[in-house]
């Protein structure tokens, strides 16, 4: 490299925007690792640490970085969600990483011609939900879907879901625009240009820009089937008897077949998943019903006739549907088993089919010498050939027993060679298996092509053709196994720096969770805070890594703004491979911060204000009922622009708040600061206390005894000052001997049905239900009767608010009232479990309100790209912040919460509507 | 600095901007004093550049009685709520009622169309005694953007 560090942030700033590269250390450092537990082996061998990452937007971006890094000998790595364990995308001489999962627009569906072109950072999941939207899928997807992007599947194994019945990824590609080394913008395929220069092989030619990808129909059909078996051997051999009826025509060609050994099913038993201990296989065919329905009959004879009644121990069972589709759903989450490691060793293997039952015997005994329990998942991806994923529990911090496994890793590769297979993928780590993986020609012709089109080797250096060390000696099995040896010799004790850091007692909870991540980015695809800053940093993997590091080093793990800039919206805790309680972790994250006092300032504000106050907008406590008052002085306005006709269907009076407040009730309606304090919020406590009154429901509102639920000290990490406001505030519920509570707002409802309990450390004494569900039973049970004077809102859609949708699984309920109430409903693309956040949660309102504010407009997009006028949702802060973002763009859309169009459907309210 | 604005003089410091003659109060409720004797009052350049966006205001009602230091209207922005007290006492004439649908107003033209009431003062000469006006304001500008920075109004 001819410039140093200093001169490339200057370089790189007169070339592209401010926003789309750092040369921040931390930052950086970041990204000198992959998904693999290698890191401190290629830190000993390689110059891991990058000086720039570019995150670039468009072709010219990376056009313009890559002329710039020709012109001053500067590396070059291109680099998706880093996923492939062996090296792929590892930094190995300093210089640019392109994180290309910036480029992550869809440039053109076509489905006229069933193809999509695409930036090639988007993620496979992504590209799928979009296409299902539209009617088309993929053709083939990986087993990491959730985060691998499109062009990192591309340049590294290619084999997937969907491999068996529609081939390898690189049958499904049209053409690709590649940014070559000379700085020269191609379209592959070409003579000149095959395809093959690009898919698999790791970058080293160039940065895909643009892929334009095959697509296909949504299948009429598609099933799930699932087979066990009680010895691998009998798996085997129906699943080889399988493969044969499928070459041979007789039964259509299953879409995907996943097998997996009994022991990784007693692992996964162990972590409450999986469906039985056996060995099995999973079947997925997409296609023409009555193709799959023979198929499926074809299978069931071939268990009865090879393993009939009576040899019960060898026989197959065909597993019954029951959660058979759900796992299907699971297949993106096989490293949920590293719950049990922390660590989990894993690699992938490539086997030929009819060797798979050579490969159990090999591991078998290999689990007895080294007594290590082995386990496997595999695929089935071509009529000859299978992946196989070999994973092996251990713990990182205890590196003796850690390093002691490794050596086990190349022993394995060793042994996928014998029996006709390779390794799946080369990067560092398998580059001396190019020979057992390319055949000589594809090798020979890719080793000129390199020599001519990246002379100075810049593009991603050291990776396929072999790596050279820093110190100058070439990249050999003996360097792999020496320098592992040294390493167990010189390699301090990490775990030992985590007794003695006090600066991060508040983690000792979460230590096992951190060792746990699998760093597989998941949680950083589905982040909406990723999604705007576009900065490995503030997703949950890139905190883990932070967080890891400092405590290994003996330093302060991360706080202050650092671990407040989520929104808690707990998407990534869908997501996690490993299943961990994300929510949990970001949690004592906050704690962290508070007990050591550095989060950020305005929190101290609140938090002041909530002790004097008891809500958080410091509003004077004596008006928390002002709101009843300023609703009869709003309706008096909004009724005179209620027509005649419509004033005689209503039922309006105005609210007398004698019947509101009771010594003893049924129920209590804890209104919440939001609705009570904020004006433009009250429709929504007007409007559930009249569907109670309506309904001639016994409740009572708690007044001047209700305080804030205390979920802003929760989530500031402050537990002293929650825990005086959770036992407040179930005091006065449990003096009037209520049965249950009602909440509009879902931040309190989450905050009371989860977090009180469990400080409390008991049950509560009283139910807890949200105002969608309770609106949803008194219409069926007919106490609140419809169809006096519902009001025309034209299409409507819905925002799943996180706490009552993702924390609390309320989907259905808000649903359903709105069909009950006639209401023309659409979906939008993201909705239930994949709702994107409206931004306003986690305290991103108090902390960053600019990025809340951007992330609401991605709401609104999607609330507009429904074609609806209006949005519902079940919560005050939902509401506020969408809009604020439909209004600031004057999209004229409404958002309204799901008590408040009850109300106005029942004509005992008037209609709030937006004047365009 | 001094600048002219129509027929009124305006008064800049820094970013934000004053009328020298009108009455200001301290949550930044500004009075303009009318030929026939009634009161004006809105919300200042500094008041709505510290709110930020409003997006609602709660207009008080016409008839209702002000007392002097007593609340006026409270208003929203983002996830703050504000209360404005009135300069002076006496009963609200007129009400802008175009700021319901409207509170942007408040922002885009603090000192005309974002006007929020007009007043029948019952004690105007006693009661604008204390409050600043003319030369003061640039003093009183000055200290309350050393102490109250932009959000914390």
């Amino acid at each position: 490299m001819k410039v140093k560090r200093e001169e490339l942030t200057g370089l790189l700033a007169g070339l592209i925007e401010q926003d789309r590269f750092t040369t921040d250390r931390d930052e950086c450092a970041l990204y000198s690792r992959d998904m693999a537990p290698l890191r401190s082996i290629a830190l000993m061998l390689f110059k891991t640490m990058p000086d720039a990452i570019i995150k670039p937007r468009t072709t010219k971006d990376v056009l313009d970085v890559v002329k710039l890094a020709g012109a001053n000998d500067i590396p070059v790595t291109p680099r998706g969600a880093a996923t492939y364990g062996f090296g792929g995308a590892l930094v190995t001489k300093g210089g640019i990483v392109f994180d290309t999962r910036s480029l992550d627009k869809v440039h053109g569906f076509h489905p006229e011609n069933d193809t999509v072109t695409v930036q090639p950072g988007i993620t496979w999941m992504k590209l799928k939900r979009y296409l299902e939207s539209r009617g088309h899928t993929l053709m083939t997807h990986p087993s990491s879907a959730p985060s691998a992007t499109i062009g990192g599947w591309i340049a590294t194994g290619g084999y997937g879901y969907g491999s068996l019945k529609h081939g390898h990824l690189s049958e499904s590609i049209v053409e690709m625009e590649v940014v070559l080394p000379s700085g020269q913008v191609i379209v592959s395929p070409t003579e000149e240009y095959p395809l093959d220069m690009f898919t698999g092989t790791e970058g080293i030619f160039g940065v895909i820009t643009q892929v334009k990808l095959r697509v296909r129909n949504i299948p009429d059909f598609s099933i799930s089937k699932l087979y066990s078996f009680e010895d691998e051997g009998t798996l085997f051999d129906f699943i080889n008897a399988t493969i044969s009826l499928s070459k041979e025509g007789n039964i259509t060609d299953p879409f995907s077949m996943i097998f997996s050994n009994s022991a990784f099913e007693e692992l996964k038993l162990q972590v409450g998943e999986g469906h039985g201990k056996n060995a099995q296989v999973l079947f997925r065919f997409e296609g023409e019903r009555e193709e799959i329905a023979e198929a499926i009959q074809v299978l069931s004879n071939l268990i009865e006739e090879s393993y009939p009644t009576g040899h019960e121990h060898h026989k197959g069972v065909l597993e019954p549907d029951t959660e058979i589709e759900k796992m299907w759903d699971e297949r993106f989450f096989p490293l949920s088993i590293r719950k049990l490691g922390p660590t989990l060793i894993g690699q992938d293997l490539f086997i030929p089919l009819d060797k798979l039952r050579e490969l159990d015997e090999f591991l078998g005994d290999v689990s007895r010498r080294k007594n290590l329990q082995l386990s496997y998942e595999g695929m089935i991806v071509s009529p000859t050939d299978s992946v196989v994923l070999i994973m092996v529990l251990s713990d990182e911090r205890k590196q003796l027993e850690y390093l002691l496994s490794m050596p086990f890793l190349s022993d394995l590769g060793k042994q996928s060679v014998k029996l006709g297979g390779a390794p799946y993928g080369l990067g560092i780590w398998n580059s001396f298996y190019l020979e057992n993986l390319w055949k000589p020609e594809r090798s020979e012709r890719l080793r000129d092509a390199k020599a001519r089109l990246d002379p100075d080797g810049l593009m991603n250096p050291n990776k396929v053709f072999g790596a050279v060390t820093r110190i100058g000696i070439p990249f050999t099995k003996l360097i792999f196994n020496t320098s592992m040896t040294m390493l167990n010799l010189v390699s301090p004790l990490k775990a030992a720096s985590w007794t003695t850091n006090v600066q991060a007692r508040g983690l000792d909870d979460i230590v096992e969770n951190l060792y746990m991540c699998a760093r597989c980015g998941y949680c950083a695809a589905v982040c909406p805070v990723y999604d705007e800053l576009k900065s490995e940093s503030v997703a949950l993997r890139g905190e883990i890594n932070k967080v890891k590091s400092a405590l290994e080093s003996g330093k302060a793990p991360p706080t202050g703004s650092d671990v407040f800039q989520c929104t808690l919206c707990g998407r990534c805790k869908e997501y996690c491979s490993v299943r961990l309680d994300t929510l949990e972790m970001w949690s004592a994250f906050r704690r962290n911060s508070h007990n050591l006092g550095t989060s950020p300032p305005v929190l101290g504000t609140m938090v002041d204000m909530i002790l004097e106050e008891k809500n958080p907008m410091g509003m004077s406590k004596d008006s928390r009922l002002d709101w009843i008052a300023f609703r009869n002085k709003w309706n008096k306005r909004l009724l005179r622009r209620v027509s005649e006709d419509q004033l005689k269907e209503m039922r309006y009076t105005e609210l007398d708040q004698t019947g509101m407040f009771k010594e003893n009730a049924k129920t209590v309606y804890f209104a919440g600061c939001s609705a009570s304090y904020y004006k433009r919020n009250s429709g929504i406590v007007e409007s559930m206390t009249r569907i109670l009154e309506e309904s001639g429901e016994d409740f009572t509102l708690l007044g001047h005894d209700e305080w804030c639920c205390g979920e802003p000290f929760f989530l500031a990490g402050d537990v002293g000052d929650f825990k005086e406001f959770v036992a407040h505030n179930v005091e006065q519920i449990r003096n009037i001997g209520t049965e249950r509570v009602v909440f509009t707002c879902a931040g309190c409802y989450n905050t009371f049905k989860k977090e009180y309990p469990k400080l409390l450390g008991e049950d509560l004494g009283f139910s807890v239900i949200h105002s969608s569900e309770i609106i949803e039973e008194l219409i069926d049970s007919g106490k609140l009767q419809l169809g006096k004077t519902p009001i025309d809102l034209g299409e409507v859609t819905y925002h799943d608010p996180c706490e009552i949708g993702r924390h609390c699984k309320i989907y259905e309920s808000p649903r359903r009232v709105m069909e009950l109430l006639g209401l023309s409903f659409t979906e939008m693309e993201d909705s239930h479990g994949e709702a994107r956040c409206c931004g306003g949660g986690g305290l991103m309102k108090a902390v960053n309100p600019d990025l809340e504010k951007s992330i609401a407009q991605k709401r609104i997009d999607q609330v507009e790209a429904t074609g609806a006028m209006s949005v519902i949702s079940g919560c005050p802060s939902c509401k506020m912040t969408m809009s604020e973002a439909a209004n600031s763009r004057g999209t004229g859309i409404n958002v309204w919460d799901i008590a408040e169009v009850t109300a106005y459907s029942l004509g005992i309210l008037p209609p709030e509507i937006k004047k365009r | 600095m001094r600048k002219k604005n129509g027929g009124e003089e305006m008064i800049e410091v820094g970013e934000y901007k004053a009328v020298e003659n009108y009455y200001y109060e301290p949550t930044h409720v500004w009075m303009r004093i009318e030929d026939d004797g009634t009161a004006t009052l809105g919300l200042d350049d500094f008041g709505q550049k510290s709110a930020g966006n409003i997006v609602f205001i709660d207009v008080p009602d016409e008839g209702m009685q002000l007392g002097k230091g007593e609340k006026l209207a409270t208003i929203e922005s983002g996830k703050w709520i504000g209360a404005l007290n009135s300069p002076i006492s006496g009963e609200i004439i007129e009400s802008n009622e175009e700021l319901w649908d409207n509170p942007r107003l408040l922002n885009n033209s603090p000192y005309e169309d974002g006007w929020i009431v007009k007043v029948q003062p019952d004690n105007l000469d006693e009661e604008k005694a204390d409050l600043v006006t003319g030369d003061a304001i640039s003093a009183w500008l000055q200290e309350d953007i050393k102490t109250k920075l932009p959000g914390d109004a």
